[in-house]
């Protein structure tokens, strides 16, 4: 155990137990799993993506690409950094990509075959024979993890907050804008992906105002957070930067104890993106080796958690910060061997340093390898005297710093190459987002409260337009050496692997080899070699990736250009996605007041579009589906059926112009409908193909009560209303959807007078009742509207009736009828019975091509009419002329026959003057009315075919049939008017 | 463990909802015996009813339950031959009353609009759990009454319970 006797955050008195791996290991509150392995000296936490090699902690935060861990204690959740993960009493986790285990593993076979595995190996190894046949391979060797296999019990919520100020990252740059940004008054909301603010100063001992940093930061934010227009939310990841400056942000076990994660959409004006930067790795062979970390990366575990890398290190690197180091790794005991030093000259400040801590500095030097496999046993360097070996058991390492330019990339910002700090920073403005601090490339601290203090400034005039505030002073600080780097690159043809990109296993010569394949963009090098995709997203590599680009094709880095960060930063749950929407909620399911007595009477439910469920058909003891349509249809034919008909829309349309704008609406007239009856209409789309249909009913003079089918109600509304709203603002109606108010029940059937005649009613139903014909009255003292409309093709009532009233009188119905078996039907048997009527259904028959003609309603078509819309393209089509789809009837020679929707029609083998494709089937069933097997179809120049033979050519069944008269039970219409 | 929030559904009460140009408010208001919230998205509330402004020529009035029948058709007769629309609602629609210091925290789970910006006495329309709704702000932060169509109302109510941290 290498945990130093004092120091860091942790709480020793709350020891906690935890399995990496299977074996046992204690660590502390305060802990992450990966501090608590660094103290318990594990070494090798997972196994890299490709060639399985070993692989230890590179770095202390989210960049982290080597310890992807399986939590397994928390839902078996897969691709976890170790670095993120806090430690927990009983945590279980282990590594991924390797098996048997992360010490052995046999996969590690890739490594020796790495030359099998160059970039590209995809498109050039499984060119030959079937890629399905190799992708059982792939994929069973590729993965991070594996996904859960028990239901996650984690709550989860998903919440919208808006702040005039967005702060990401409580750094002392993030600090120091929310400070000043409060004080204007500005709703602020400052979101930290670390358990604590500070930042940068949670690791590094500083001083501001001439005091600890810590207590500057302990004293401001908790200043801040009393504050009421200030939200402070810690272990908070800003996943992704959308448009209108919205930000989505994780919180990670919010203060709501029965809650896992939250989910924030965040809407705000402005957006300060104070996320700091990330230490860049070094390129050197070997530098994938366990016990080889970045430098801040092994101060950061030292100094927040007390947990000690090794006894012995070597530093390398090629800028000013490890210098700043030293004392750090002094004051744990660790003996410092020396800095290799890239450059030639480091700064007599930085020499200071080293000479203050006794250690020497080894300039213009350049690692050639890293001894030791599972673990750093020494390091081989070359400078100007030779070439050395020093013992060591971790090495520490620099290559300068990135920016965390993530959020300002998703916002659509572009990055620029800065020559100076050798690092890509925002360029121009993206929509409200204020890079400042390490994101902008500002790494002094210093500098970085100033350019927070200047922001805040900007953003309080640039919403006020008040320049004449007194803006607060900047906090001051101690004087830092100047951050300086070279930016030195490993010589070319190395020895050795030396990677770019941990997470995807790219090596500088698989970025060599993709520049000589000729991918010379960055955008197709990236996704030629991986480098810089997936859940890593470049965090630490991609300028090293753009860097060797460029020195491959020659070119300056800043010409090279670089590739787009895309969210999310970081992986998102889908439990954090999907919020409390599961389960039950996971459809916003609609109901009407029959949906429990159909459900209580054993309905099989089904979709019926616009989020209803409907009854499919009301099996009984031992009925299957046939049965069951069988039974409700021969009810409905022969005595009486009921079905619920509350999911339509209806929509009441008031004022003078009604009748004009149903007459547009519509292909034939409405404003000709006299009061107290109902008109069947079709509707268009401008393109004059189906829409909708349904019948509409004239109330009063000028008031009118629509209705559509259910799925359609939502965009027909919408239709209506954006058409009054912005091309027909000269009518003068209204429009009021009032579909939930009315429930429908439809009583159908040669008995449905009969069973509505048993209740006590001031409706009349003799034979003036006629068909499209409404009443208005009382059934049983409940106020109703009866209509005479039929979609069976029987004699139909369809009571309307406040939802209020509706079950009850629903109930008497049922009673009422029982003594004729009236027999509620679902939707599989209404179905049945609109095709065995051949009634048309924009929904089955319209395709997006059929125009009314083709579906045989030119009778509903007034061409006189002055407009409608759809007339326009109705006459193109008639103008063009040629053949068109046909709905037709079709009656197979084998009465039996499966017919299934979406059965391809073909000529039968008799017919020589046509061949290929001539249709398709659009409803098929077996009718058990006819007692035999018929369908609805679009069929070529069907009109003109009827007697002719087609094949049906279904997927699993053909037959022969005879192209008929697309109605097959009463074409008169004579059952549904008696 | 839940968030301190009482959900309720509301009863016992009649939605009327009203179209019509600025000349006809004033025939309702003498029917009802007050002057119309004008101001978009701002409502009137008395003892015997409540007047929500939704757009410039759409209100809704509500009003308890008996007297349904009685007040639409005072409303529809004071507009008998003008331009407008007064349409019952009542059963298009179910509303719900959010009550408690927690009321926000459970309804910004829905509701993508700045609760915080809506005060007292205002009310708003707006997507809400994948639905429509119109919220009225009864006491800002702390109580809500929510209206979505009736069809949803079970979904409503389920998801509203989850929102305040109940499990099924």
């Amino acid at each position: 155990m290498t945990r130093l006797a004092n120091g860091g955050v942790i709480d020793r008195q709350r020891p906690l137990r935890f399995t990496f791996n299977g074996k046992r290991y204690q660590g502390y509150e305060g802990d992450t799993l990966a501090s608590a392995l660094v103290a318990n000296d594990v070494l090798i936490v997972g196994r890299s993506f490709k060639y399985h090699r070993p692989r230890g902690l590179l770095t202390c935060g989210p960049e982290e690409p080597n310890a992807l861990v399986q939590l397994v204690s928390d839902g078996d959740q897969p691709n976890l950094r170790a670095t993120e993960i806090p430690l927990r009493e009983d945590l279980e986790a282990r590594s991924v990509n390797c098996w048997p285990s992360a010490k052995f593993d046999l996969r590690a076979i890739n490594s020796v075959l790495a030359p099998l595995f160059p970039a590209g190996f995809y498109y050039k190894t499984f060119m030959a024979g079937r890629w399905d046949f190799y992708s059982r391979f792939i994929r069973q060797a590729a993965g991070l993890g594996h996904s859960p296999k028990e239901r996650d019990q984690g709550r989860y919520e998903r919440v919208n907050h808006h702040a005039d100020v967005l702060i990401v990252g409580a750094g002392p740059s993030g600090i120091q804008a929310a400070r000043v940004s409060a004080e204007t008054g500005h709703d602020v909301m400052v979101l930290d992906m670390q358990e604590s603010p500070g930042g940068h100063l949670l690791f590094h001992p500083r001083q501001i105002d001439g005091r600890a940093a810590s207590d500057w930061v302990s004293r401001e934010v908790g200043e801040l957070q009393a504050r009421e227009n200030v939200t402070w939310l810690q272990s908070t990841t800003a996943t992704g930067y959308y448009d209108h400056n919205m930000v989505i942000a994780v919180q990670h076990e919010p203060a709501e104890s029965w809650l896992k994660e939250r989910l924030w959409h965040i809407r705000a004006s402005k957006v300060v993106i104070a996320t700091g930067a990330v230490e860049r790795p070094l390129i050197f062979p070997g530098n994938d080796r366990p016990g080889v970390m970045l430098a801040d990366a092994a101060v950061r575990y030292i100094r927040r958690f007390a947990a000690v890398p090794g006894k012995r290190v070597l530093i390398y690197t090629n800028n000013s910060t490890p210098y700043a180091h030293l004392e750090t790794f002094k004051t744990a005991g660790i003996e410092i061997q020396s800095i290799l030093d890239l450059r030639k000259s480091p700064s007599e400040a930085e020499l200071s340093l080293a000479r203050n801590s006794e250690v020497p500095v080894i300039v213009d030097a350049r690692i050639t390898g890293v001894q030791g496999r599972s673990g750093v046993k020494g390091v081989t360097y070359q400078n100007g005297a030779g070439t050395k070996t020093v013992r060591c058991d971790f090495v520490c390492h620099s290559g300068g710093w990135n920016p965390l330019i993530h959020l300002y990339s998703h916002a659509g910002g572009r990055s620029r190459f800065e020559q100076a700090s050798a690092a890509f920073v925002p360029g121009e403005r993206a929509q409200g987002a204020y890079p400042i601090g390490g994101a902008n490339g500002t790494f002094s601290l210093a500098e970085g409260l100033k350019e927070a203090t200047d922001v805040a400034n900007t953003l309080f005039c640039e919403s006020v337009g008040n320049s004449a505030w007194s803006t607060p002073a900047t906090p001051a600080t101690e004087d830092e050496v100047a951050y300086r780097i070279d930016q030195i690159w490993p010589e070319k043809g190395l020895k050795g692997k030396a990677f770019v990109d941990f997470q995807n296993d790219v090596t500088t010569a698989d970025i060599a080899l993709a520049v000589r394949e000729n991918f010379q963009s960055i955008e197709h090098v990236k996704r030629y070699t991986t480098a810089g995709m997936a859940v890593d997203q470049g965090k630490i590599g991609n300028p090293n990736v753009i860097g060797l680009v460029s020195r491959e094709l020659g070119e300056e880095q800043s010409s090279v250009g670089t590739t787009t960060f895309r969210p999310p930063f970081a992986p998102v749950s889908f439990g954090a996605i999907g919020g409390s929407e599961r389960g039950p909620l996971i459809i916003p399911a609609r109901t009407t007041p029959m949906t429990a007595w159909n459900i209580e009477n054993g309905a099989a439910m089904d979709e019926a579009g616009a989020n209803f469920r409907r009854p499919f058909f009301f099996p009984r003891p031992g009925e299957v589906m046939e049965d069951a349509v069988a039974r409700e249809a021969a009810a409905v034919r022969t005595s009486c059926g009921i079905y619920d008909g509350s999911p339509l829309g209806t929509f009441e349309l008031q004022g003078p112009d009604t009748g004009e704008l149903l007459n547009r609406l519509y292909t034939n007239r409405f404003d000709n409908l006299p009061v107290g009856r109902g008109r069947f209409g079709l509707m268009l789309r401008e393109d004059g193909r189906l829409f909708d249909d349904g019948v509409t009913f004239r109330v009063d003079q000028n008031r009118y009560l629509m209705s559509c089918g259910t799925g359609a109600a939502g965009p027909v509304y919408a239709h209506i209303d954006r058409l009054l709203q912005t091309e027909w603002t000269d009518l003068n109606v209204y429009l009021v959807n009032v579909s939930a108010a009315w429930a429908t029940m439809c009583v159908c059937g040669p008995l449905a007078r009969v069973v509505l005649g048993k209740l006590e009613s001031d409706i009349a139903l003799d034979p003036t009742f006629q068909f499209l014909d409404f009443r208005d009255g009382a059934l049983e003292g409940i106020n109703v509207r009866v209509a005479r409309v039929s979609y069976t093709g029987e004699l139909s009532f369809e009571v309307n009736v406040a939802r209020r009233s509706a079950l009850k009188l629903w109930k008497i119905l049922m009673e009422a009828g029982k003594e004729f078996d009236i027999t509620p039907v679902g939707s599989e048997t209404s179905g049945v019975l609109r095709i065995e009527k051949g009634f048309i259904s924009p929904g089955h028959e319209g395709d997006n091509i059929t125009n009314p003609f083709d579906a045989g309603m030119g009778w509903i078509v007034d061409m006189t009419k002055s407009d409608f819309i759809g007339k326009r393209s109705l006459l193109r089509d008639i103008k063009l002329g040629g053949e068109r789809q046909h709905v037709v009837g079709l009656l197979p020679d084998d009465e039996r026959a499966p017919v299934a929707d979406g059965s391809a029609l073909l000529p039968a083998q008799e017919s020589n003057s046509r061949s290929g494709f001539q249709g398709h089937v659009t409803a098929a069933c077996f009718s058990p009315t006819l007692k035999r097997t018929i369908a609805l179809a679009l069929l070529k120049d069907g009109q003109n075919r009827h007697g002719e033979k087609v094949v049906i050519s279904g997927l699993e069944n053909s037959c022969v049939a005879t192209v008929t008269e697309p109605a097959f039970y009463d074409p008169k219409g004579e059952r549904m008017r008696a | 463990m839940s968030y301190q929030v009482e959900v309720s559904s509301l009863a016992h009460y009649a939605l009327i909802n009203l179209r019509g140009e600025t000349q006809v408010t004033t025939n309702w208001e003498a029917v009802l015996d007050v002057t119309f919230p004008k101001s978009a998205h701002t409502a009137l509330i008395s003892r015997a009813f409540s007047i929500l402004s939704l757009a410039s020529d759409h209100w809704w009035v509500r009003t308890a339950l008996k007297n349904e029948d009685e007040l639409f058709h005072r409303l529809s007769e004071a507009v008998s031959g003008e331009h407008a629309a007064v349409t019952v609602v009542t059963d298009h629609f179910q509303g719900f009353s959010i009550k408690g210091p927690d009321a926000v925290a459970v309804l910004r789970q829905g509701f993508s609009l700045d609760l915080r910006r809506l005060e007292s006495g205002q009310c708003t329309r707006g997507g809400f759990a994948r639905c429509g709704a119109t919220l009225q702000v009864v006491e800002s932060g702390r109580a809500y009454e929510l209206f979505v169509e009736a069809s949803y109302s079970e979904y409503v109510e389920r998801w509203l319970k989850m929102a305040q941290g109940h499990t099924f």
